[in-house]
């Protein structure tokens, strides 16, 4: 006898899952615990002039997940604005995907701060109109609500027909309320769109507008972020789309998949090229502030991760798909986007490292030692833990909500209402 | 921890070598590209004397302002603060005011170091030192703020200067009124060679390095 929970039936399989994601869940807490009773003592984090890195895994995986969520909206909103029908089929689930992972960035940061507490004093009493934090909170915030309203609209009419509770009382399935839906959509996208930009150029200015830091200080910082998240958002959403498809038996076409990995094999080579300009830039230059961060990054201690991030993250899967026949294959295109985020996370990682570690020199002779910075347990058990809270949700909104989209053959609403 | 550290060189060849040393503290720059990156207006520019203080109640804990600040002056408590580290004056009966048992000691004086376990209500920048929050140098502003309410004159009376020039040994540093064009400081800047540190980036740091 399987018991079930609101009509979904939880099987032997479902709840070792969900067990096993409770467990990361704890390891995550246990971690974030200690960071609260004793302070960030124990992250491998330090001050610059103490030799090491003061923002670190926690940063890195903020500015990820913030990239990781575009993907999803992008994609569901130029389906709704162009009116693509193969990208309609999928919008939902890439709306509700960028929803919960847009929801870990604030985690992160919450661990991140040493006094989480007081995280919303940014907002009110005292905020710094001159800070770009402000604008992180602010956008980021509007991005959520309208990530919230998206996902409803898009899902209202099949919460319906579910006679769930989540209808909020809109419970109106007459073709009006339905192209009502789908002209909100549309608004809510065009409105969407600018705002996931500003989104991701904002997170990018935190870095770039840095002139203490002469990696970071690039007019380039917020096209590369808003490059790297369409790269790796499309990535994560083709990779979910397989798991979705293997896991949980959606229908989800195989040309769908295609036509997104041919949008990501575009928009790899874009990301390079900027990547490829700011390198260029410093290296012809060769000021000296600009070469220690560059040369640690290409030839110092973090060549290993550079350049596993341009070759196995991003030469790799880009070859791979180049070939239609490899598109095609679930497989190939399962492996070449997970190799994709693992290179977009690094890009991330040794962007930050190049930053935070690297300073400026005074007088041509006064520097401070240079450090180094290897996250500690606590901060892999918090990542641990809150990428378990995104498996999570993940799994509640896939068993709990009607994420798939209905099929062209589906009965019109008055039969609906008939049975 | 430093909130002032000290950068060493060595220069020349073996037997002729020396070293060279250059202190740092904070710059309490004109144009405080901290203060500017704080979201919550904890770091901020005192005022009445220039002075870039941090409210402790209102940091946070970002650590923006530590990526901000090409000096790299920034602390941050990553455990909490150790108690009674410093000498502790409540310890020997001083109360919030500095009266109290610590008079046999210091007299009228100012005490030299003030025990940054012991909250000033009365300094709105002088409370109690919390983990998980961001500090630096502040120019021994209670010191200063003391010693102007006594009328003494920062610089001048050794009560109302910063402990470290005060301390030091060979008379290296100097404090003083940058704004009076009387005042020891405008008048050794006046006579000497002098640069300031990262001086291209237009943060405009009030600590100026003699040659």
């Amino acid at each position: 006898m399987t018991p079930e929970i609101w009509g979904v039936k939880l099987t032997r399989k479902l709840a070792a899952w969900l067990s096993f994601l409770i467990f990361l869940i704890l390891i995550g807490v246990y971690g974030f615990t200690r960071t609260l009773l004793e302070g960030h003592w124990w992250t491998g984090l330090q001050v610059p002039s103490m030799g090491g890195a003061v923002w670190g895994l926690y940063v890195t995986n903020y500015i990820f997940l913030i990239g990781a969520s575009a993907g999803g909206f992008i994609i569901a909103a130029s389906a709704h604005i162009f009116n693509v029908e193969r990208y309609k089929s999928i919008s939902t689930l890439a709306t509700l995907l960028a929803l919960i992972i847009i929801l870990l960035p604030p985690i992160f940061i919450a661990a991140d701060l040493g006094r989480p507490d007081r995280m919303l004093h940014v907002a009110y009493p005292t905020p710094n109109l001159r800070s770009p934090l402000f604008y992180v909170l602010l956008t980021l915030t509007l991005y959520i609500l309208l990530l919230v309203l998206e996902a409803w609209f898009s899902m209202r009419r099949r919460l319906v027909m579910k006679k769930s509770w989540l209808t909020l009382g809109f419970d109106d399935l007459s073709e009006y309320s339905t192209k009502r839906d789908e002209r909100t959509l549309k608004v809510l996208s065009l409105v969407g769109l600018p705002l996931a930009v500003s989104v991701h150029s904002v997170t990018g200015w935190i870095f770039g507008l840095m002139k203490s830091r002469p990696f970071w200080l690039s007019p380039l910082m917020a096209p590369i972020f808003l490059s790297s998240a369409l790269v790796s958002g499309v990535a994560l959403l083709i990779f979910v789309c397989i798991i979705v498809k293997k896991f949980a038996g959606f229908k989800i076409e195989q040309d769908t998949l295609s036509d997104l990995a041919r949008l990501l094999f575009m928009m790899i080579p874009i990301d390079i090229f900027f990547l490829m300009i700011e390198v260029l830039t410093v290296a012809y230059a060769h000021e000296h502030t600009d070469m220690r961060p560059l040369t640690f990054l290409l030839a110092g201690s973090n060549a290993p991760l550079f350049w596993f991030e341009i070759i196995v993250g991003a030469l790799i899967p880009f070859v791979i798909l180049a070939f239609p026949r490899f598109r095609r294959s679930t497989k190939l295109l399962a492996t070449s986007s997970l190799l994709i985020l693992v290179g977009i996370w690094l890009k991330r990682w040794n962007l930050l490292m190049a930053g935070t570690l690297f300073t400026h020199e005074w007088f041509g002779w006064a520097e401070y030692p240079l450090g180094s910075y290897t996250p500690s347990w606590v901060e892999w058990s918090v990542m641990t833990g809150i990428y378990g809270v995104a498996a999570l949700l993940f799994t509640l909104v896939i068993k709990f909500l009607p994420v798939e989209e209905e099929m062209k053959a589906m009965p019109t609403p008055a039969i609906v209402e008939v049975e | 921890m430093f909130w002032m550290y000290v950068f060493r060189r060595e220069v020349g060849k073996y037997p002729n070598v020396t070293r060279r040393f250059l202190p740092r503290p904070c710059m309490h720059c004109r144009f405080p590209s901290c203060a500017e990156a704080c979201p919550t207006q904890a770091r901020h520019k005192n005022e009445a004397d220039g002075i870039v203080l941090t409210n402790y109640s209102k940091c946070i804990g970002c650590r923006y302002c530590v990526v901000a600040c090409p000096y790299n002056v920034n602390s941050f408590n990553w455990k909490e603060p150790k108690k009674n580290q410093y000498f502790d004056w409540e310890s020997e009966g001083m109360d919030l005011y500095g009266r109290g048992a610590v008079k046999e000691y210091v007299g009228d004086a100012i005490p030299p170091n003030l025990n940054p376990d012991v909250a000033r209500r009365d300094i709105p920048t002088l409370q109690y030192r919390f983990v998980g929050v961001v500090e630096k140098c502040t120019f021994c502003s209670h010191r200063i703020w003391f010693g102007v309410k006594r009328g003494l004159k920062p610089g001048v009376d050794r009560e109302a200067t910063p402990a470290c020039v005060i301390t030091c040994p060979v008379k290296a540093l100097h404090f003083g009124d940058l704004d009076d064009p009387n005042s020891n400081v405008s008048r050794l800047l006046a006579k000497r060679r002098w640069q300031r540190a990262l001086e291209d980036l237009g943060n405009e740091p009030s600590v100026y390095y003699l040659f």
